[in-house]
């Protein structure tokens, strides 16, 4: 997508931009995380996509076709859950897949299929309205699932899920990228991000602020270096500083800038001054750490 | 689009309103059928001989002039053919002693009713598209098909095909209860051209509900919501309409009301000042305004965001 905007006019408040000319660009296969904290414009961003809301401005295309315009072209190799996925109620789960099943001729044994896939077989023929929210979770991904979709769009798919199913959520989304299939994933969960997603991109007030690999965007952000944990901070700082090796106290540990596979260095100069450590650990950056980071300062466009 | 039709078809099936209200309808007339065939008794020899009297001398009084000034005749008509179509044998069985259950009253029994079946439309009409926007499905299955236009004129379609099925069905039924109510506790001889003239109302009445199921759908695609489109529906219906025929009287031809009455009755309607509604204005009014709210409808679908 190329400067995607979407404007919303509201009495009161004027003219907002839920995306404001958002420039992405999502390569095939694997999973691409779609990261920004709660009004962000991710959801607006998927609608865009799925042709639910019309752009204000810009370009999309998916599968090689302009948006919205080709759309019904492509969409029966796209499945999506926008938010929390909505289905009848007062329709059994197995009822609801069937319903959109026929839109494309898919018969009742791809949707008992879809429903074993996410674990709901069980609970297929009971009414929607007594599911809880982490089960129409994964009714939304089954009803995702069921046109075998070469792009899949996954709005929070972790959203209410115990953590049982947090796992199993993660562990599908693995396995649908790894089977080839483009999986575009938003959340503001970052270390489920983390742990599936061989891209991301970080949205912020509507605007693109980091893209790229997950090393690539982890790369340079805290660098690299070991934590070390010990009774007496300052005297372990000072045995350090000794032998040449400069540390800092951040806290409750001591932060120090080698790389982890020098580590026998540290334990080496603690030991020699009698300081035993009790936890030594790479000083790894996280996502959360530079989605934080990156974000903090990003001021709400005007 | 063969697929979008099965799947419209297996979600009108599914959908319980749909047949809770069938079964209401139903219910309705198997019991009104059912109190008036235990009130019922079989005309005596004596009352059938007394109302063919009542008949003969009607229908003679006519003849002469008396019902109606030859002069005011529709054109093409002769004293003759009106006073034959307008004095039926079956208009005098009305007999001493309490009701008796005729199967020659079916065409207006079923024009009584009209208005249930009329209000069956409306209400599935408007639910099939409110229940999409109330819980929030209409996002997903705009998901699997994005073209909004063949979403939406495809619900009209499958709407209005089911009620036309739905209210034809449940008029042959009530038919069927009262000839069966007749032939047993009542009078069930017909006149000539009774199956013809049923068949015509039964017809009218199933389209008139389904030109109202696809008024329903439109309000509903419009305003996104059952209750308030049926609010909308109803206050126009009882409070505008009755307002507009008292205020400005000249627009009563015009009025949606009148215009279905029209199509319900078969019959001219004669209003207030001369003025007339014919089955063909009827028609034409109600066609037009169904198509007109529908258009509208599409145009507000296809532009609008589903958020």
């Amino acid at each position: 997508m190329e400067g995607l905007r979407k404007e919303y006019r509201r009495l009161r408040r004027g003219t907002t931009a839920a995306v404001d000319g958002l420039d992405l660009s999502v390569p095939e296969g694997g999973v691409f995380g779609f990261l920004g904290p709660n009004g962000a414009g991710k959801t607006t961003t998927i609608r865009c996509l799925l042709g639910l809301v019309t752009p204000s401005a810009g370009r999309m295309r998916m599968l090689a076709a302009d948006l919205p315009r080709s759309l019904p072209r492509v969409i029966r190799d796209v499945g999506a859950i926008v938010e929390t996925p909505s289905m009848f109620p007062r329709f059994s789960g197995r009822r609801n897949l069937r319903i959109l099943g026929r839109i494309d001729g898919i018969g009742p044994r791809v949707v008992d299929e879809a429903l074993e896939r996410v674990g709901l077989a069980e609970r297929g023929d009971d009414f929607v309205k007594t599911y809880s929210l982490g089960m129409k979770q994964r009714l939304g991904i089954a009803a995702a699932l069921l046109k075998d979709p070469a792009v899949l769009i996954l709005d929070e798919p972790a959203n209410g899920l115990d953590p049982a199913g947090i796992v199993e959520v993660r562990e599908l989304v693995r396995r649908l990228g790894a089977e080839g299939r483009t999986v575009f994933v938003s959340s503001h969960i970052l270390s489920e991000i983390q742990q599936t997603a061989d891209r991301v991109a970080i949205l912020a007030h509507g605007r693109l602020v980091k893209a790229g690999p997950v090393g690539e965007v982890l790369a340079g952000r805290g660098g690299e270096g070991v934590r070390v944990r010990l009774r007496d901070l300052e005297a372990g700082r000072q045995a350090l500083a000794a032998g040449g090796v400069e540390a800092s106290v951040d806290g409750d540990v001591l932060r120090v800038p080698i790389r982890p596979a020098e580590a026998e260095n540290v334990t080496r100069l603690l030991a020699q001054r009698g300081l035993f450590l009790s936890e030594l650990r790479p000083d790894e950056v996280d996502l959360e750490t530079v989605f934080l980071e990156l974000t903090r300062d990003h001021q709400q466009p005007k | 689009m063969i697929g979008l039709v099965r799947s419209e078809l297996l979600r009108m099936r599914s959908r319980r309103l749909v047949w809770i209200l069938a079964f209401l309808a139903l219910a309705i007339s198997f019991i009104g059928v059912g109190i008036g065939a235990a009130r019922s008794h079989k005309p005596t020899a004596a009352e059938v001989a007394q109302s063919d009297r009542e008949f003969s001398r009607s229908l003679h009084a006519c003849l002469k002039g008396k019902f109606v000034n030859e002069a005011r005749l529709p054109s093409g008509e002769t004293l003759e053919t009106w006073c034959a179509r307008t004095v039926n044998r079956t208009d005098f069985h009305v007999y001493s002693g309490g009701t008796v259950l005729q199967v020659s009253d079916l065409g207006d029994m079923l024009k009584a009713t009209s208005f249930l079946l009329i209000v069956l439309g409306v209400v599935i009409g408007a639910s099939s598209v409110g229940a999409d926007w109330q819980s929030g499905t209409m996002a997903t299955l705009l998901a699997w098909e994005p073209r909004r236009v063949r979403v939406l004129l495809l619900r009209v379609a499958i709407v209005m095909a089911v009620i036309f099925v739905l209210a034809v069905l449940l008029q042959v039924a009530l038919s069927l209860a009262l000839l069966a109510g007749s032939a047993l506790r009542g009078d069930a001889s017909t006149p000539p051209g009774f199956l013809s003239d049923a068949a015509q109302v039964v017809l009218r009445i199933a389209a008139a509900a389904a030109v109202a199921s696809s008024i329903g759908v439109a309000i509903s695609s419009l305003g996104r919501s059952t209750a308030a489109s049926l609010g909308v529906i109803f206050v126009y219906l009882a409070l505008v309409e009755s307002l507009l025929r008292g205020l400005v009287p000249r627009l009563a031809p015009w009025l949606l009301s009148v215009n279905v009455l029209a199509v319900v009755d078969g019959r001219t309607q004669f209003l207030e000042r001369d003025r007339v509604v014919t089955l063909v204005h009827g028609v034409t009014t109600v066609g037009l305004y169904a198509s007109a709210l529908v258009v509208i409808a599409l145009v507000f679908f296809r532009i609008r965001d589903v958020n």
